[in-house]
């Protein structure tokens, strides 16, 4: 388990980084007005593809590094110092829409390079602007992992069909046998 | 998890039926008739609509033109097909079948598509449906993929609930491979202090969301009570087929009936609905619309797991996703 959420940091962060990066460009297409993004932690500067400039804090800007571990996934993983420093990490973006300024917030937790929380907080207050940032607040969500199934009580598993239950038997199994 | 009360094998996947809870159990002698029961309610079933065996209905209505009197359970079935085709603009479609057949998922499951895959038609051009009638105008291969196996857990599910009804035991599930219907059903009681009571069960059904691409493995745990939970995941059937290009193209059971492609970018598919008719019908429909399509239509929460891991929910899925 330790190393699959080793492995899948890479994948989370990497996807996390890149909503954060699409929320600020879908705000700045929404209120096409251009956007400036104001940071809490360390600063740096980012270009993202659709060639706007916006600020980011340190995890965003190592989004490159994140990728490159993500793109190593299956090629096995050996137990490493944590690359980012644990804590929340927090950002507050401010965009111009029609309706005036608004703010939208967005918190990641880091935890031995796991992404333990991801949360966006809609700070608007026109209307037409909380809409649309509960639109994609709603479409962005952290992503998941797998738990190994013995490690959590269950009544039944629910996924493809066909040979769900020969898997509760294996389950059954390998329970009986880890009771030795 | 525990041991259920019976299991067999039925329509090409492991049923497991759980009676009683808190409420007790029912004796082994009842047990019994109620697995004698069910599964030969399931041959009955399986005899009109599995396109799997030459000997069924919708066999008969791949070789014959003609008008069909439908059995008594066909029409919840239809009806459930027809509202979804129109819904869905025809992608959700049981005149699917000879396409399926056709892409290798056969009776013989040889998964070798052929060259040239069968134009799936338009339900208007083949078929009227006037219950009890089924005019079927072209002979053409019905497929109930989509809600059948969900339609079938419903109809055991109510014969449960009938055959409980006059004993203590009042709870039960039914897992079909992972598609799931759960009854807990409050019970009228007279208890010494209050003359009418009702016994609840308050403990909600724990339903592991099984990993895709990994099933030692969960990704959460949904809670279901009085309800069905059905999942759609095309990971233990998949196979390939040679594009136009030479490109290799990934299919599994669930297929696009305008592009013969299976759906890409979803990993799995969960939903929640009263009926596991419901539930099984739009876990598929979700590969191809846009669940606020469904939504004006149906009853129903879902959760969307995609291949990077990212999910998609309506509020009222309640789970507990593991996030770390």
């Amino acid at each position: 388990m330790e190393l699959k959420a080793k492995k899948n940091i890479g994948i989370i962060v990497g996807s996390i980084v890149v909503v954060m990066i699409s929320v600020a460009v879908y705000i700045l297409v929404k209120s096409s007005k251009k956007m400036e993004v104001v940071v809490l932690d360390h600063i740096d500067t980012t270009q993202t593809q659709a060639g706007v400039t916006i600020n980011a804090t340190s995890s965003v800007a190592t989004t490159e590094r994140v990728n490159s571990h993500g793109s190593m996934m299956g090629s096995g993983g050996g137990m490493m110092a944590p690359t980012y420093k644990n804590g929340t990490y927090t950002a507050v973006g401010s965009y111009n829409s029609p309706g005036g300024l608004e703010k939208i917030k967005v918190s990641l937790t880091l935890q031995n390079d796991t992404v333990v929380e991801a949360i966006t907080v809609g700070e608007a207050s026109s209307p037409t602007s909380k809409e649309y940032q509960a639109q994609f607040i709603s479409g962005f969500r952290p992503s998941v992992v797998g738990k190994n199934i013995t490690a959590i009580s269950l009544d039944v598993v629910s996924g493809s069909s066909l040979t769900s239950q020969g898997f509760n038997d294996a389950v059954l199994k390998i329970k009986t046998q880890a009771k030795g | 998890m525990r041991l259920p009360t019976f299991s067999f094998e039925a329509i090409g996947t492991q049923w497991a039926i759980y009676i009683g809870d808190e409420d007790g159990e029912v004796s082994s002698d009842l047990s019994l008739e109620l697995s004698e029961k069910i599964q030969k309610r399931i041959a009955v079933f399986d005899l009109h609509y599995s396109r799997f065996r030459s000997d069924s209905l919708v066999s008969e209505m791949s070789r014959v033109a003609g008008v069909y009197t439908l059995p008594a359970d066909a029409e919840a079935l239809f009806d459930v097909y027809k509202k979804t085709y129109d819904v869905t603009g025809g992608l959700v479609t049981p005149l699917i079948g000879q396409a399926l057949v056709d892409l290798g998922y056969d009776a013989q499951y040889s998964l070798v598509p052929k060259t040239v895959i069968g134009k799936v038609p338009q339900w208007k051009d083949v078929l009227h449906y006037d219950y009890p009638l089924l005019t079927v105008k072209t002979p053409v291969l019905l497929d109930f993929g989509a809600a059948g196996k969900g339609y079938l857990i419903d109809i055991i599910g109510k014969i449960l609930k009938d055959s409980l009804r006059n004993s203590k035991v009042f709870s039960f599930t039914v897992d079909a491979g992972g598609d799931i219907l759960h009854a807990k059903c409050e019970k009228h009681i007279t208890s010494p202090r209050q003359r009418l009571g009702v016994m609840k069960i308050e403990k909600k059904l724990r339903v592991g969301l099984e990993n895709p691409e990994d099933t030692t493995q969960i990704i959460g745990v949904a809670e279901v009570c009085n309800e069905s939970i059905c999942g759609s995941a095309g990971n233990r059937r998949t196979w390939q087929k040679l594009g136009n290009k030479g490109e290799i193209k990934k299919l599994t059971h669930i297929i696009h009936p305008e592009t013969h492609s299976s759906p890409k970018g979803i990993s799995a598919i969960w939903t929640i609905a009263s009926t596991a008719c419901v539930a099984d019908m739009l876990a598929t429909a979700l590969s191809f619309v846009s669940p606020e399509i469904l939504r004006p239509h149906f009853l129903f929460e879902y959760l969307i797991l995609n291949t990077d891991y990212s999910i998609n929910k309506s509020e009222g899925f309640v789970v507990e996703l593991f996030t770390v």
